[in-house]
């Protein structure tokens, strides 16, 4: 039970005051009891003194008669005696001054007498009749049993007795009752304080933390201590919300930039919460089950079964949870790559796992670099092996045409040979075709690069490119007013422009559009981010696309390497698309593609501008 | 709203609380009621129980020699030392005026007594009684002297100056007091006939209060108190006595023969100079200063001659016939 400070006050002093109260009142009481009693037994020592030598002579001269008219003379002339009577030396009654008799309930009875109390006072109070007697005795001779016994009137003295103890019990209560006054308003002068210091606590609930409380005028100086002291830690622990919320905006930040979600896994309770970042990372609102069952469903289904097992071997190996792991985000159904770490607790008892701590990180976008720079550090090993054998194969070419040529040179027009060299010659021809491919790949085919418009490289081959792709295909070009100038070999560029012509024709066998369009664009630090390649700058933007089939992404993820094709065996030599990405890098190009099945094809080719003018 | 229940309960209480000492103090003297129209009668007096309570206690009896008050300081010490010494309970009795000593002792209504050689000649001639000590005085004596006092001034200095004064004597019983006073008239040829009176003072103490205060010329009295007198100056001693058997201690002879054993033997170990002087009072205005030695029946034969011969203990020789 909680009281309030008043309240706790107000019942204190109701406890101790009486209790005081009462002591004060008992104390007075015995004081008074025990003067009076002096005096009484004062006043009997007196009577005994004066009577003993002739009481203690008559007793031991059996005188009865003598002793019993000197006990009643004694009454007699001591109003406040009411009777006196005397035990001889063997503790019988000897003589005694009551005119009717001895009161037959004045002498203790036999059992009283054989078993006194432990505590046998020399004074004994009753009332005898409606008189109340208080009795004192005293030895006749000292040491011995004879005793004069004296019956004082209390008449008197215990109506003084009462007058006395209510004059005290007034004053005691007088000085009680103004204790309790006191003690009500002290407590009312230390608790209002405390009470408005309560409602102006309870007023700022909600409000700002750092307002302070205003010291109540005229409370004691402890509690305006308090209060002060209340404030600065009021004070204290607002600037400490506010860094806490700082650095929960910080972290929160932190964990939107860097794709961070956490979670916590109770694993007894197969339960676990997440962060905001992470729901929207998984791609789940509040209604998802967030159990294992719920978890699994969100893994791919190629992987659900590993990352099971993996779970389990990591708790009962009490090893930590690193694993990246593709899910199928229930809000759009789209694959990502996640990398999902954690530490799990134990119970320092038992060992059983208790919790799993930790995070989950969005990491598809760095996969995807990551397989980016992979394709590239593939196809500039591609390229340099290519153009080494090229290179070699290029010289062989060369001393079989050039002898070829002579032996053709030398021979009669019907020599029986001459077809056989003129095939060698055209197969030799074909194949010196390929090591040219090869080395523009490889960007070994030295290049004679000199200021171009852009502009006017495709309208020079806008023609053939129609030519080319046929009737069934559209081509439009969208080129700009003004030149686009570029330090450029125009006919690697044409060269470009055909292979991206003749791979879009391919992709478009029932026809479709292709369309040619220049544009400049600046390349900034997003384009690197996202890529994982490039240099900023300003770059003109050569977009071929068509409205051909498109392709899968395994197909997209190996376009330009050489020898790769999806045609049919001795429908193309797979070096197409590499000869662009070698004239391409050659220039210091980038080109992407966009690409999906049956949504066309998007290829951007970025090209410096010669004058960085964008 | 519960906290207020409570307050009020709590004043509810203290009220009562403090009510109540007011109210249960103005009867608290009439506690006990007693009837006083309820009265015993006096046979019913008679047999109301003693209020004194212990082990039954032998009673030890002597002569008064001052006050009851005074008398009784000075053996009540000595009988605790009895008790200490013996294991044995024992009371203080006073000899009830009209009865003697000697005639307590040999009734068997006291069992030991601090009795002087007239006495215990008396008790033994009433009934069986066994002297069990004789006692010494300061200097280790067994015996003691009576002195004849007057005051300072009186002009008399002999015995036989007394012829035709006034002599005041103790107890009858007294051997000091009565019996060698008697011896020394009758050794100066004179005998209570030739004095113009004497009286029985009932104790030495009073005897010598009867001459200070000029109802006596004279007193014969116990030599211890007759030196103290003289030695403040307020008497003269005129004549001191022949030495005589000293006071001793006597038992009934009914009693246990271990009782009186051990009594015998407590009284010689007594060491009142010595080991057994704390909590004693007075006790060097005794007779029995030095503690007690063993007595010897002889040495009261010449008292018992005298007794016969002034017919102590039968009616008195006035003749001085039969002179030991």
């Amino acid at each position: 039970m909680r009281f309030k400070i008043r309240t706790a006050i107000l019942l204190l002093l109701l406890l101790l005051l009486p209790a005081a109260g009462l002591a004060i009142l008992g104390g007075a009481n015995a004081l008074i009891s025990q003067v009076l009693e002096h005096e009484a037994a004062d006043k009997a020592q007196l009577i005994v003194r004066t009577v003993s030598g002739l009481l203690s002579r008559q007793v031991i001269d059996g005188e009865k008669l003598s002793a019993g008219r000197e006990l009643e003379r004694l009454a007699a002339e001591n109003p406040d005696i009411l009777y006196a009577y005397l035990v001889d030396f063997d503790g019988r009654l000897f003589a005694h001054g009551f005119p009717q008799g001895f009161p037959r309930e004045l002498w203790p009875p036999a059992e009283a007498v054989k078993n006194p109390p432990a505590r046998a006072g020399k004074i004994a109070c009753y009332r005898l009749g409606e008189r109340p007697v208080c009795e004192i005795s005293h030895p006749l001779i000292a040491g011995m049993s004879a005793r004069l016994y004296l019956g004082f009137d209390q008449s008197g003295v215990a109506a003084a007795q009462q007058a006395l103890f209510r004059r005290v019990a007034g004053i005691t209560l007088l000085i009680l009752g103004l204790s309790l006054a006191l003690g009500w308003l002290l407590a009312r002068r230390l608790s209002r304080p405390l009470e408005d210091f309560s409602r102006q606590l309870a007023a700022h609930e909600g409000g700002s933390p750092l307002a302070r409380v205003a010291i109540p005028p005229g409370c004691p100086a402890e509690v305006a201590v308090m209060i002060s002291n209340v404030n600065e830690l009021a004070a204290e622990q607002g600037r400490l919300e506010k860094a806490l919320r700082e650095r929960e905006r910080a972290l929160k930040e932190a964990e939107e930039a860097g794709q961070v979600g956490l979670y916590i896994y109770d694993i007894q309770a197969d339960t676990w919460t997440s962060s905001a970042t992470m729901d929207r990372i998984f791609g789940i609102d509040a209604d998802f089950p967030r159990t294992a069952a719920g978890w699994e469903e969100l893994i791919h289904p190629a992987q659900r079964q590993e990352m099971r097992n993996y779970l389990a071997m990591i708790i009962r190996e009490h090893q930590p949870f690193r694993r990246p792991y593709r899910i199928i985000r229930p809000a759009d159904g789209a694959e990502r790559w996640v990398l999902g770490l954690g530490e799990v607790e134990y119970d320092d008892d038992d060992g059983h796992p208790l919790f799993m701590v930790g995070t989950i990180q969005d990491i598809t976008q760095q996969r995807q670099l990551e397989e980016q720079f992979r394709q590239a550090q593939k196809m500039e090993s591609v390229g340099t092996l290519a153009g080494g054998i090229a290179h070699d194969f290029n010289n062989l070419l060369t001393a079989i045409i050039g002898y070829g040529q002579i032996t053709l040179m030398e021979m009669g027009p019907d020599d029986p040979h001459r077809q056989n060299i003129t095939d060698i010659l055209a197969a030799a021809n074909r194949g010196a075709h390929l090591t040219k491919s090869l080395l523009l790949f490889s960007r070994k085919q030295s290049s004679d690069r000199r200021p171009v418009n852009l502009n006017e490289v495709i309208g020079g081959v806008e023609t053939l490119l129609r030519r080319m792709i046929g009737e069934d295909i559209s081509l439009r070009t969208d080129l700009p007013p003004e030149p686009v100038p570029l330090l450029a070999d125009a006919h690697q560029l044409e060269q470009v422009l055909m292979n991206l012509a003749a791979n879009a024709r391919d992709a478009m066998p029932k026809g479709g559009s292709l369309q040619l369009s220049v544009g400049r664009t600046e390349l900034g630090d997003d384009f690197v981010a996202a890529h994982g390649y490039g240099r900023p700058g300003c770059y003109a933007l050569l977009t071929v696309s068509d409205t051909g089939q498109g392709m899968s992404e395994e197909t997209r993820q190996r376009l330009f390497e050489p020898f790769f094709s999806t045609k049919e065996v001795g429908k193309g030599t797979g070096l197409g698309l590499a000869v662009v990405y070698g004239i391409i890098k050659q220039h210091e190009g980038y080109i992407t593609v966009e690409s999906s099945p049956g949504a066309g094809t998007v290829f951007r080719i970025y090209l410096p501008l010669l004058r960085a003018e964008c | 709203m519960r906290s207020r229940s409570f307050t009020i309960f709590f004043l509810l209480a203290s009220l009562l609380f403090w009510l109540g000492p007011i109210s249960c103090e103005s009867s608290e003297s009439g506690s006990r009621r007693v009837n006083p129209a309820l009265v015993l009668s006096e046979q019913e007096v008679a047999e109301l129980p003693s209020l004194t309570t212990g082990p039954a206690a032998f009673k030890f009896g002597f002569d008064l020699r001052n006050t009851p008050e005074e008398d009784a300081r000075q053996y009540l010490p000595f009988l605790r030392y009895l008790s200490q010494a013996t294991g044995l309970a024992f009371e203080l009795r006073f000899t009830p005026r009209g009865h003697s000593l000697a005639e307590e002792l040999a009734a068997g209504r006291v069992d030991f007594a601090a009795i002087g050689g007239l006495s215990l000649l008396a008790a033994q001639r009433q009934g069986l009684v066994t002297p069990l000590a004789q006692g010494k005085n300061g200097a280790g004596k067994t015996s003691y002297q009576a002195a004849i006092i007057v005051t300072p001034a009186s002009k008399l200095q002999r015995i036989t100056d007394l012829r035709g004064q006034r002599l005041a004597l103790g107890d009858r019983n007294s051997t000091q007091g009565h019996l060698i006073p008697l011896i020394i008239l009758h050794e100066h040829g004179l005998s209570l006939a030739d004095l113009a009176a004497h009286s029985y003072t009932g104790s030495h103490a009073a005897c010598a209060e009867a001459v200070l205060a000029d109802r006596a010329d004279a007193c014969g009295l116990q030599d211890v108190m007759a030196r103290r007198l003289a030695d403040q100056g307020l008497a003269r001693i005129i004549h001191w006595s022949k030495e005589f058997p000293a006071s001793g201690i006597a038992a009934h002879a009914g009693l246990e023969a271990a009782v009186i054993a051990r009594v015998r033997q407590a009284l010689l170990d007594f060491a009142p100079q010595g080991r057994d002087a704390d909590g004693l009072y007075r006790w060097e205005q005794t007779e029995m200063a030095g503690g007690f030695a063993p007595v010897v029946p002889e040495d009261y034969l010449e008292l018992a001659r005298w007794v016969d011969f002034f017919g102590l203990l039968a009616p008195p020789d006035t003749t001085g016939e039969g002179r030991p």
